[in-house]
């Protein structure tokens, strides 16, 4: 069996297989159909070629020859034909003219075999070595149609390429080098036809140009081919050197190496030729990166801008601000007309469009939703994290009236995108970007989309945390708010006390009403002096009556106050005024004979920016917590068995309870609002004068302090007391919500430290906290003048 | 003729309060607070006192119940507050005979003081 024969099989084999490989993956499609039918032509062709290369006589071998035109007839229009198939020109006038043309050639050609003009004779060649055919008059006409058929077929892949979206581009490059290389191979075998004497090689190597298309356009994701040229370029080159280098050296040096070595010579060729291959893979991978990193350097460029992009979009918290900078990054880096994300809307069981750009056009006009079922949805479920691109739909289209198809493309182009990345976070789909086309025009490449999708999966983590960032501040907000109200509550209701008080002082004095008349009714008889002194004690009372009536309205007024919940409008407030408001309240509760209350607060300290009733708020609270640390205190001290519970500051233990509820986000806003304190929780101070050990004897103190520093625009606030302190162990979590709950007296809850924190914060001031556990605690607040977040609104 | 102690640091109750009700022939003592009230309480030993849940000291009103309570004093016990009624069961349940939310009348006061006093009898 020659050579010939054995390679014509081999192609006849590959191509069969390529062939049904072809009709099973996709008959549908017309591309399909029409590689198929080349298949065919190529498979019959290459296996009557075999059957006369081996053929032992002259008889058989014409028979074959002439079978084997027959296939070969179709050769040339069915490639054509399937040419213009993948560039989309099948329909055109002027082609359909032309392919009517060239099939009714090919059936021309086809007859001809019936007779003697295209296949005149066989006779033996020494050049192959067997019988080979000669030939007929109108043999040029089948020359004539194979080329024209090729090459032009070549010149219209050619000339496509540059308008082509780059997956395809890379498919007619294969396609068009295979093409060319196969025609060219495939006429290597005409000259010897008419006596020329040339070595008809080509036919060995058309298994390989079937088997190059097939991988060309069966493959939908091709490598570049320029990549797959370079890659091939160095490796031949590389391995060149590794086997040729040896076999050059056993060529010049061996007869000095047979000098040296005698009979084992060849050992030194083969160590020689080990080392070679050994580092071969090496030099191979290190010229394959420097040239693919010069070849590709654009790309990998954009690569990294998007790798690092992903990176820093993951410090977002606030979720529109992220959405836009994922939308700026991929417009800015990919270069592309637009791009979009929709994000599920779980509850109404649609996607929604939540941020797009069309530079200039701020808000295109995209759909705004993306129902659950529609046909994008569940193609992207049931591929998972991969992307999907009109090119794949394109590439996987069941013929031209697949339905599915068509409502995608549909869905595609009112995304105006070429590309859909979905973002996945626990097995379900979150959302997608929507990517449109490049500026270049170019497709996406493989490695585009690598990168794109791992950009994806940092935009999702991102957007879980913002979303859940942006749930927590909500959740915070709604949980300040009631505890605001609920510190309110405490407040109006001691202030209610008060004014039943003043109400109940009245009814007494009134009361002598009830006095007089039961004296009236003894019918006693009064003496002057004794009916002047009744008159004088009625004005007594009556003038009494109107201090209370006054003192009364005094407290109705405080309560007023109060009523104007925070609304956010800020004032200028004094220091003066809000602690009056606070102490007024107190008043009721604190025994201020119990302790020294010193209160060092000028009039003329600059205002505050702020909302009187929240500022009322913490300083009531603050005091409040002061007074029960001083009588946690002294009751410590007196009675030596008495154990403070908890932190010292909490009266109750259910206060380690609540603290349990919500420790994920305790620690969480721990983290986010960390300011100060963590310097704060190391540093103790001795409270006041040195009560530490002599607390019995001693009158507790309570502090207010207020000044300003120089060229500070803050004022500066401490409340100290001498109470009891705070545990070390307790300082961190000082101001984690709800951490501190207690009761006083069994009646509502006090802000909590988180509370007054947040409207510190809310005041654009800050809070600390100084505590020895056993000697005392001082909070320090400093809050913006007036006059500086005054000078804030100017300069912006 | 019935002891009755009031104990509350509002000034008025000594001033007007005490005249009525000796008028209707009680004897009638005052604290300002706990501390002050429970020795003269036990001392005395009156029939009715009036107690005012707030109070200057380290007890409060609830504390100085228990308190008396401890002692089991026979005193009738009415107590007397400002705020919501929230402790009111709390209070009863110690042991307090009647819970009487502030403000009130004078006549209030004194029918209170005949219907607990009216109760053993």
């Amino acid at each position: 069996m020659s050579m010939y024969q054995i390679t014509a099989w081999i192609t006849t084999f590959i191509t069969s297989v390529i062939c049904v490989i072809t009709y099973l993956s996709n008959s549908r499609k017309e591309v399909n159909k029409r590689w198929f039918l080349m298949s065919l032509s190529i498979a019959l062709w290459s296996l009557f070629l075999g059957f006369m290369f081996g053929a032992k006589d002259a008889k058989s071998a014409f028979i074959y020859s002439k079978t084997l035109m027959m296939g070969a007839s179709f050769i040339p229009i069915t490639f054509y034909h399937f040419v213009l198939v993948l560039i989309e020109k099948q329909k055109e006038k002027k082609q359909r003219s032309i392919l009517l043309f060239g099939y009714l050639i090919a059936i021309f050609v086809f007859l001809l075999n019936f007779t003697s003009l295209l296949v005149k004779s066989v006779s033996y060649k020494t050049i192959v070595r067997c019988f080979y055919p000669d030939a007929g008059y109108l043999f040029i006409l089948y020359i004539f149609s194979y080329f024209a058929f090729f090459g032009y077929g070549c010149f219209l892949l050619f000339k496509s390429e540059k308008m082509l979206p780059m997956f395809k581009k890379n498919q007619v490059r294969y396609i068009l080098i295979a093409s060319g290389i196969g025609s060219v191979g495939g006429a290597t075998t005409f000259p010897l036809w008419y006596q020329i004497q040339i070595v008809p090689f080509g036919s060995h190597f058309v298994w390989l140009y079937t088997f190059a298309i097939s991988i060309a356009f069966l493959r939908y994701i091709l490598m570049d081919i320029r990549v797959v040229v370079t890659r091939a370029s160095i490796f031949a080159f590389v391995y060149v050197l590794v086997l040729g280098i040896p076999f050059m050296i056993a060529k010049v040096a061996k007869p000095y190496l047979v000098g040296a070595f005698s009979e084992r010579w060849w050992l030194v060729i083969l160590g020689i030729g080990m080392i070679l291959a050994g580092i071969g893979p090496f030099i191979y991978i290190r010229l394959k990166s420097r040239a693919e990193a010069i070849l590709l350097k654009e790309e990998r460029k954009r690569h990294q801008d998007l790798a690092r992009a992903s990176r820093d979009i993951l410090r977002f918290t606030n979720l529109d601000a992220l959405l836009k900078a994922i939308i700026h990054s991929l417009i800015r880096i990919m270069r592309i007309k637009l791009a979009a994300i929709y994000l599920a809307d779980e509850d109404k069981k649609v996607y929604s469009l939540k941020s797009a750009w069309q530079p200039p056009i701020k808000n295109p006009d995209l759909p705004k939703q993306v129902i659950f079922n529609s046909a994008l949805i569940k193609m992207l479920s049931n591929r998972k994290d991969k992307p999907l691109t009109i090119d794949e739909l394109n590439f996987y289209r069941r013929g031209s009236d697949d339905l599915e198809f068509l409502e995608l493309k549909q869905i595609f182009e009112s995304l105006k995108s070429q590309l859909i990345i979905p973002a996945y976070r626990t097995g379900k789909l979150m959302g997608f970007l929507c990517l449109g086309n490049k500026y270049s025009e170019r497709g996406y490449s493989q490695e585009d989309i690598q990168v794109l999708m791992v950009l994806a999966s940092h935009a999702t983590l991102a957007i879980e945390n913002a979303i859940f960032s942006g749930q927590e501040r909500e959740r915070q907000a709604i949980l300040f708010h009631s505890a605001s109200l609920a510190s309110l509550g405490t407040m109006a209701s001691m202030m209610g006390h008060q004014v039943n008080n003043r109400f109940q002082a009245v009814n007494n004095l009134a009361g002598f009403s009830e006095t007089l008349e039961l004296m009236l009714d003894s019918k006693k008889d009064f003496s002057l002096d004794e009916r002047k002194q009744l008159i004088e004690k009625s004005i007594t009372s009556l003038r009494r009556i109107s201090d209370e009536a006054t003192k009364g309205g005094e407290t109705v007024a405080s309560i007023r106050r109060l009523g104007k919940l925070s609304s956010e409008e800020f004032s200028p407030v004094a220091l003066g005024e809000v602690l009056d408001v606070a102490l007024g309240v107190l008043r009721y509760k604190i025994k201020f004979d119990e302790f020294n209350f010193n209160m060092d607060v000028l009039d003329t300290l600059p205002k505050i920016l702020g909302d009187s009733t929240q500022l009322g708020e913490v300083f009531f609270n603050l005091i409040d917590n002061a007074y029960d640390a001083i009588k946690e205190r002294a009751e410590a001290n007196s009675n030596p068995d008495y154990k403070v519970e908890g932190d010292g500051l909490a009266a109750d233990s259910q206060s380690h309870k609540l603290e349990g509820d919500g420790l994920a986000t305790d620690s969480q806003s721990h983290k986010l609002e960390g300011d100060g304190l963590a310097a704060d929780s190391q540093s103790h101070k001795l409270e006041g004068d040195g009560l530490a050990s002599d607390s019995q004897s001693r009158k507790p103190e309570l502090t207010i302090k207020a000044y300003i520093k120089r060229n500070d625009k803050h004022l500066h606030i401490e409340v100290s007391d001498t109470g009891m302190g705070i545990k070390d162990d307790f300082m961190p979590k000082l101001f984690v919500p709800f951490y501190t709950t207690k009761t006083s007296s069994g009646k509502g809850t006090g802000l909590g430290l988180h509370v007054i924190k947040r409207i510190i914060e809310f005041h654009k001031g800050k809070i600390s906290v100084e505590s020895k556990y056993g000697e005392g605690t001082t909070f320090k607040i400093e809050l913006p003048t007036a006059e500086a977040r005054e000078g804030e609104k100017t300069n912006a | 003729m019935p002891k009755l102690f009031i104990v509350d640091d509002e000034p008025s109750f000594e001033e007007a309060i005490k005249p009525f009700f000796e008028l209707k022939g009680f004897t009638v003592f005052t604290a300002q607070s706990g501390e002050e009230a429970l020795p003269k309480i036990e001392i005395e030993k009156p029939d009715v006192i009036l107690l005012d849940m707030h109070l200057k000291g380290k007890l409060d009103g609830l504390g100085i119940l228990k308190e008396i309570k401890e002692k089991s004093l026979s005193a009738k016990i009415i107590m007397l507050t400002g705020m919501e009624n929230d402790v009111k069961d709390e209070a009863l349940k110690i042991g307090a005979d009647k819970f009487l939310t502030k403000p009130v009348t004078v006549k209030v006061l004194y029918e209170s003081v005949a219907e607990v006093l009216a109760q053993d009898k």
